[in-house]
């Protein structure tokens, strides 16, 4: 699926070494950065006092709920709304008043399929390649090597109105990739696209950013957030969280959880005063959820400390939450709907506030590796 | 090297417009074959002003004849004499059931009154709440007083005459000299006397460019705008004014060939005249068509969505068809009127072309200066908005 090799490599100026996307990289190395940018429409307030920087070569997501700010922070860096408070700068300019010369290092791919219905899949490509000033030569030569990225070539002829929604997609990011740009803006690209292809897409967008290319993408399907580097959640307008996707997982949880099984009922307190566990949470008699700054460091110390009074360990695993979960929580935080969280040591801990599901999110029974002690 | 690549945008906008509505068969009978019918439909239902149905009420015993076909030369070609009827009431009832349009009736004492030396009226009645037709049959009445009192005169004075021939006595002028002592011979200077459908034909072809190309143009806008394609526009390096150069030059393209295929039907299928130089025609139709996609750009850029832009497109139209000079002369409003007439693309272009076809040269040469510098200043209108629209963002 989509395995043709992908685009032209881009300039040697762009290519160099793409690190890892960082939160907290150097402002002045951004290609694409909010300052405390905000943006209101009358009295609604879109986007609050958002600062985001974004180093080259990173693939960086903005999650968000329906109307979080999601687009209109992807247009305040496309230039398609300026900011009404703070500053945007994308590869060092004004995005409003981007040199043509600029222009053709961007792509964007907007939320709403932009394509021209009566125009065939290659010639949606040539328009767009023509538009970024690409000769003839430059477009044939691209237009063959996307349409087999995307699979598009026995559709090749077929009108953009006729493809399924799918493909309509997948053609759409085709044109925002067409001229091969350092940039890329999209804005829910896999909106609308089945599991493969969606993944194919992932596995492109990763390439690209390896390849040097700097990738801003959008998206409700939060699990893709784990397909970036860095993940920015917007929710209400603001920006609650940028970090690696572990990071926002450990944040959202206040660190690694444990789920531990017992023959007897457990102290949980006297689990909680351990070194390395910021909480513990008995859901059954026999069964507790641990939150350790590592969990491999206290796998160790609980086994003991539960054996130590009598009771034997009958399995602990470590459990990773889907990202769903992770998103969940950090939006509920955002909006003040636990009230329980609490600041322990620097870290966000989780105080559960009702037996059951309500603080423990339903996959961590079963997920993660089984550590089987016993 | 941006420099270069100017034209390759251009002719990308151009190209993208060309193919979509060449692309869309049903879109494209609608731009070429409609008005092609339109003006078929036109040319081959116009059949001119009928006569005038006149029913004469003629009393009996006053010496006038009751058969209609001796009242053949008073009524003319645009009075047709529908029937003769003693009867006033008989008269009136053939009026309302409108198998006559104008009820003539001569009083019973119209002789007497003519021996006595007094004047005769005539009563004349119409039935219609048409203004024109009223106007129409106003004029028809005079014209067959004056036709009546001609025949009375040509009457009298023979009698006249042949009582002096009677007597012995010279006859001085004939009595149809003293019916009618001047008759007029008109002669028009025109190179050309084209019929009303060459004539209307013309401005009716002006008419359906403007609008075809109005609505194509704006609606294309419009699409652009829906899609999303302002914001791709944005993002990428294509100016405003590239994006416009472009659709002008695809909607000039298109429209011009629909406007000299209109234009072929209406000098080969219908006979209109074509005196003037090809290339100012063609360069009058090229004008019309360019000022009129500048409405269109501007209709579109200030519309929030297709229904309104339709629905300004169709006030242009119904102005176009009130203020040109298609329905109603010009001359017949008042100046804010007539000035409004003027600032439509039609009154110029349909004005131009019709001198130019029948006459071979433009009587008043401004007008298209004046068709130049709406096409400019219509450009110069919508790039500024677009502009605004691309480069302040919202």
């Amino acid at each position: 699926m989509m395995s043709t090799p992908p685009p032209a490599p881009i300039s040697p100026s762009s290519a160099a070494s793409p690190a890892p996307a960082s939160v907290g990289d150097d402002a002045a190395e951004a290609v694409a950065e909010l300052s405390a940018a905000g943006r209101r429409f009358g009295d609604v307030i879109a986007l609050d006092d958002i600062s985001l920087a974004v180093p080259p070569g990173s693939l960086v997501g903005i999650i968000g709920p329906s109307g979080a700010g999601k687009t209109t922070t992807v247009r305040l860096l496309t230039g398609g709304l300026r900011p009404t408070s703070g500053a945007v700068r994308v590869l060092g300019e004004d995005p409003t008043r981007l040199r043509a010369d600029t222009r053709e290092r961007i792509g964007f791919m907007p939320q709403n399929v932009s394509l021209y219905d009566d125009l065939t899949v290659t010639e949606n490509l040539d328009f767009v390649g023509s538009l970024f000033g690409m000769f003839l030569p430059r477009r044939r030569r691209r237009i063959k090597a996307i349409l087999a990225w995307l699979e598009l070539e026995d559709a090749r002829s077929r009108r953009a109105v006729h493809l399924s929604g799918g493909m309509r997609r997948r053609l759409q990011l085709g044109c925002a990739l067409i001229h091969d740009p350092q940039l890329v803006f999209l804005d829910e690209p896999t909106g609308g696209i089945d599991p493969i292809v969606r993944h194919a897409i992932w596995t492109e967008l990763r390439r690209l950013r390896d390849a040097g290319r700097t990738l801003i993408v959008t998206t409700q399907i939060v699990t893709e957030a784990e397909e970036c580097d860095t993940v920015a959640l917007i929710t209400g307008g603001r920006l609650v969280a940028h970090a690696t996707p572990e990071a926002l997982r450990r944040e959202a949880f206040g660190g690694e959880l444990l789920e531990v099984e017992t023959s007897g009922m457990v102290d949980a307190e006297r689990l909680g005063r351990l070194p390395g566990i910021d909480d513990v949470r008995q859901v059954t008699p026999r069964r507790l959820v641990v939150v350790a700054r590592d969990a491999a460091s206290a796998t160790p110390a609980v086994v003991s400390a539960v054996e130590a009074t009598g009771v034997s360990v009958t399995s602990i695993q470590t459990t990773r939450p889907s990202f769903d979960e992770v998103f969940v929580r950090l939006v509920e935080r955002a909006a003040g709907r636990l009230p329980g969280d609490a600041e322990v040591g620097g870290a966000t801990s989780l105080a559960w506030t009702e037996p059951g599901a309500a603080g423990l999110p339903p996959a961590v029974a079963g997920s993660g590796a089984v550590e089987d002690v016993a | 090297m941006q420099l270069f690549k100017l034209p390759l945008r251009i002719l990308a906008v151009m190209g993208k417009e060309v193919v979509e509505v060449l692309r869309r068969p049903r879109a494209l009978v609608s731009i070429v074959a409609g008005p092609v019918l339109i003006l078929g439909l036109f040319g081959l239902g116009y059949v001119g002003q009928p006569p005038l149905r006149a029913e004469l009420v003629i009393p009996p015993g006053i010496g006038l004849p009751t058969d209609p076909g001796s009242f053949a030369s008073i009524a003319g070609d645009r009075i047709s004499i529908a029937g003769v009827t003693p009867d006033p009431a008989e008269g009136r009832a053939v009026l309302r059931s409108h198998v006559a349009d104008l009820l003539v009736i001569v009083p019973p004492d119209a002789k007497d009154r003519l021996a006595k030396g007094e004047q005769t009226v005539l009563d004349v009645e119409y039935d219609t709440v048409s203004p024109y037709r009223a106007f129409v049959a106003r004029a028809a009445a005079d014209a067959i007083v004056a036709g009546v009192n001609r025949e009375i005169i040509q009457t009298a004075a023979k009698e006249a005459a042949d009582r002096a021939a009677a007597a012995g006595q010279p006859v001085g002028i004939r009595p149809e000299v003293v019916a009618a002592p001047t008759r007029a011979e008109v002669v028009n200077l025109a190179p050309s006397e084209p019929d009303v459908v060459a004539f209307y034909g013309i401005m009716v072809l002006a008419l359906i460019v403007q609008h075809t190309v109005i609505t194509v143009s704006s609606l294309s806008m419009l699409h652009d705008r829906r899609r999303g394609m302002l914001d791709l526009f944005r993002i990428s390096p294509v100016g405003s004014g590239e994006i416009l150069a472009g659709k002008y030059a695809a909607f000039t393209l298109l429209g011009t060939v629909v406007a000299l295929a209109v234009l072929a039907i209406l000098v080969f299928a219908f006979g209109v005249p074509f005196l003037g130089g090809p290339g100012v025609v063609l360069g009058c139709l090229a004008l019309l068509v360019v000022a009129s996609i500048g409405i269109g750009t501007v209709v579109a850029l200030l519309s929030d969505t297709d229904r309104q832009a339709i629905q300004v497109s169709l006030l242009i139209l119904l102005a176009s068809v009130f203020f040109s000079g298609l329905a109603i002369d010009l001359d017949q409003f008042s100046a804010p009127v007539r000035m409004i007439g003027q600032l439509l693309p039609v009154t110029q272009a349909g004005t131009l072309l019709q001198d130019l076809l029948l006459r071979g040269s433009a009587t008043d040469a401004w007008r298209m200066a004046a068709l130049a510098t709406m096409a400019g200043g219509l450009f110069a209108v919508g790039w500024l908005i677009l502009r605004r629209q691309m480069v302040r963002p919202a």
